[in-house]
């Protein structure tokens, strides 16, 4: 079973390296990184802290970028180009096949960032920044982020368009990182019963504030790697129930 | 005896989304596919043929039935093992090269990484894509892809090769080439189990055809069980024919033509062209040529879906072991 997905996941890797799309996503991302420094001219803040700040908010827009336009329409285009009917008539459950695209994306997902994130390290140090524990913190919580929003993306891929797939992992991109804002609000509000109800929900919720160091890095706080670990769990389990509901969607689809 | 392809009261409903009426694709088809056999499965486009095709390899699920492959239920994995499914127009990864196809698909199979490597070269030049090993698919023409699916659905050496419509959209060389695979396959004692509504292809590769019209099985058989073998008409061409004679011949012929002497007819039915042919002998004309015309499995094929354009009454048109 661990071939197969070893084998889908390899064919979705090369296929998303040599599409154009990743190019220009990635050049798009590189552009980004690079044009932090005309940001960090431009504040009158710290200039360093811009460049940190916007190449790694410029890395979190790519990656959701990614699962928007590779991601979310990865296995509606295998169904229209019937490239679905010669792998899922050989000897590959349905189940190892969702597995096989998650983990190429992932792949791809996590490539790109490295890439991105070396191209930071670079320009940081350029510009006198220390590349310290912060730093790859911020970029191993980008990485968890990749993770669920490839769930996210093939979850809604299998059960819609791809456009409305899109749509659906950015709503999700957007709630996940406004849980913890939201909980402020409701404990502050005027109802305390939607407080009450948002407490019980919130542990269940997405988020991906846990996840995100980025602020906690510019601001040269001090960061641990023990700070991942309950926002990295809330990841395994999301990835874990999105990609178990897209297993039992895609296995009930007819072609 | 266990059969490679078993199919039984098969149906297959799709029902819309919201409105509309349900489509009964399939209405209790049944037909059994024997070891070794080249067996082609004929209709009309919308008969049904991709649908049993589709609930063979797993892609579909039955509404109601049962269908095995080589002695397991067609939706299981494992059943699939020993199959090598060439889809109607089939669809490769487009960033990657025959090569590279060849070794997903080949692994995805069962086979190692040396295994397929040491098989890609042989299977290329078979289907002639040896020149083409290393580019990618998405420059491929129609023709490329089909022979690249067959090279795909060859590389585990299936026990069952199952070909959706393998001709479709090749040139005549490109047609000659794939019906030589599928022969050489068959020689080999690999059984086939081709789809295809072009008829002539299926009478000069097949041993056993079953006709699905309608959804329904309308015939099945051999060649030589579903086609009269009887003439159904005699081209005749005689001189020195007698002008009564000739004007009775114009009168139960086709295509009656005199041309300086020589007479050319088309006698319709089994006796009376040789009927015709003698009487000329017999009053003093010269006999040149005689030609019976037998139903080809085309005519065969038009007359029955003529006969009944829509397959309602289907069951009344079984035969030759036909069941429902």
């Amino acid at each position: 079973m661990r071939d197969r997905i070893g084998i889908v996941a390899s064919a979705t890797f090369r296929e998303a390296v040599r599409d154009r799309v990743l190019l220009i996503v990635l050049a798009f991302g590189v552009a980004l990184v690079l044009g932090s420094r005309v940001l960090g001219w431009l504040s009158v803040e710290d200039e360093l802290k811009m460049v940190q700040d916007f190449s790694l908010t410029g890395i979190r827009y790519l990656v959701l970028l990614l699962a928007m336009l590779i991601g979310a329409g990865s296995i509606a285009r295998e169904v229209e180009r019937r490239t679905v009917y010669t792998v899922l008539s050989r000897d590959c459950g349905r189940g190892e096949f969702v597995l096989g695209k998650f983990a190429g994306l992932v792949a791809v997902f996590w490539c790109s960032i490295a890439g991105m994130a070396a191209i930071t390290f670079v320009w940081v140090a350029v510009w006198g920044g220390e590349i310290g524990q912060p730093l790859f913190l911020a970029v191993a919580g980008l990485a968890c982020e990749a993770v669920v929003l490839t769930a996210v993306a093939l979850f809604l891929g299998s059960l819609s368009s791809p456009a409305l797939a899109s749509s659906g992992t950015m709503v999700f991109f957007l709630v996940a990182h406004r849980t913890e804002a939201l909980r402020e609000m409701t404990a502050n509000g005027k109802n305390p019963d939607f407080a009450a109800l948002y407490q019980v929900l919130y542990p269940v919720l997405p988020n991906l504030f846990n996840v995100n160091f980025v602020n906690a890095t510019t601001s040269g706080a001090e960061l641990r790697w023990g700070d991942l670990g309950s926002g990295a769990l809330s990841v395994v389990c999301w990835s874990a129930a999105l990609l178990a509901g897209a297993i039992v969607l895609f296995r009930r689809r007819q072609f | 005896m266990a059969y490679v392809v078993e199919v039984t009261d098969l149906t297959k409903t799709f029902r819309p989304e919201v409105f509309g009426k349900p489509v009964q694709a399939l209405r209790g088809v049944t037909f059994r596919v024997n070891e070794g056999e080249c067996f082609g499965y004929l209709g009309q486009n919308g008969a049904g043929k991709t649908t049993t095709m589709k609930v063979l390899t797993g892609l579909m699920t039955p509404t109601t039935g049962t269908a095995t492959l080589l002695g397991e239920p067609s939706g299981k994995e494992s059943a699939r093992r020993r199959l090598g499914y060439l889809p109607e127009n089939p669809y490769f990864y487009e960033h990657l090269t025959p090569v590279e196809s060849l070794q997903f698909y080949g692994r995805l199979s069962g086979l190692t990484a040396a295994e397929v490597t040491a098989r890609t070269p042989a299977l290329l030049a078979r289907v002639r894509l040896s020149d083409a090993a290393n580019r990618r698919v998405r420059g491929f023409s129609k023709g490329m892809r089909q022979r690249l699916g067959l090279a795909a659905a060859l590389v585990h050496e299936p026990a069952l090769l199952m070909l959706d419509e393998p001709l479709n959209g090749l040139d005549p060389s490109g047609r000659q080439l794939v019906k030589e695979l599928i022969l050489e396959e068959r020689q080999k004692g690999r059984t086939v189990f081709l789809c295809s509504h072009v008829l002539a292809d299926v009478e000069e590769l097949c041993d056993r055809v079953v006709v699905l019209h309608g959804g329904v099985v309308a015939r099945e058989g051999t060649m030589r069980q579903l086609l009269d073998s009887r003439p159904q008409s005699y081209e005749m061409t005689a001189e020195r024919v007698p002008a009564d004679l000739a004007a009775m011949i114009r009168a139960a012929s086709s295509n009656f033509r005199d041309a300086e002497g020589v007479v050319t007819a088309r006698i319709a039915g089994p006796v009376a062209g040789p009927e015709f042919a003698a009487a000329v002998q017999a009053a003093g004309g010269r006999l040149l040529a005689l030609e019976p015309e037998r139903e080809s499995l085309e005519d065969w094929f038009v007359r029955l879906t003529s006969a009944n354009p829509t397959g309602d009454t289907a069951d009344s048109n079984v035969a030759g072991g036909a069941r429902r």
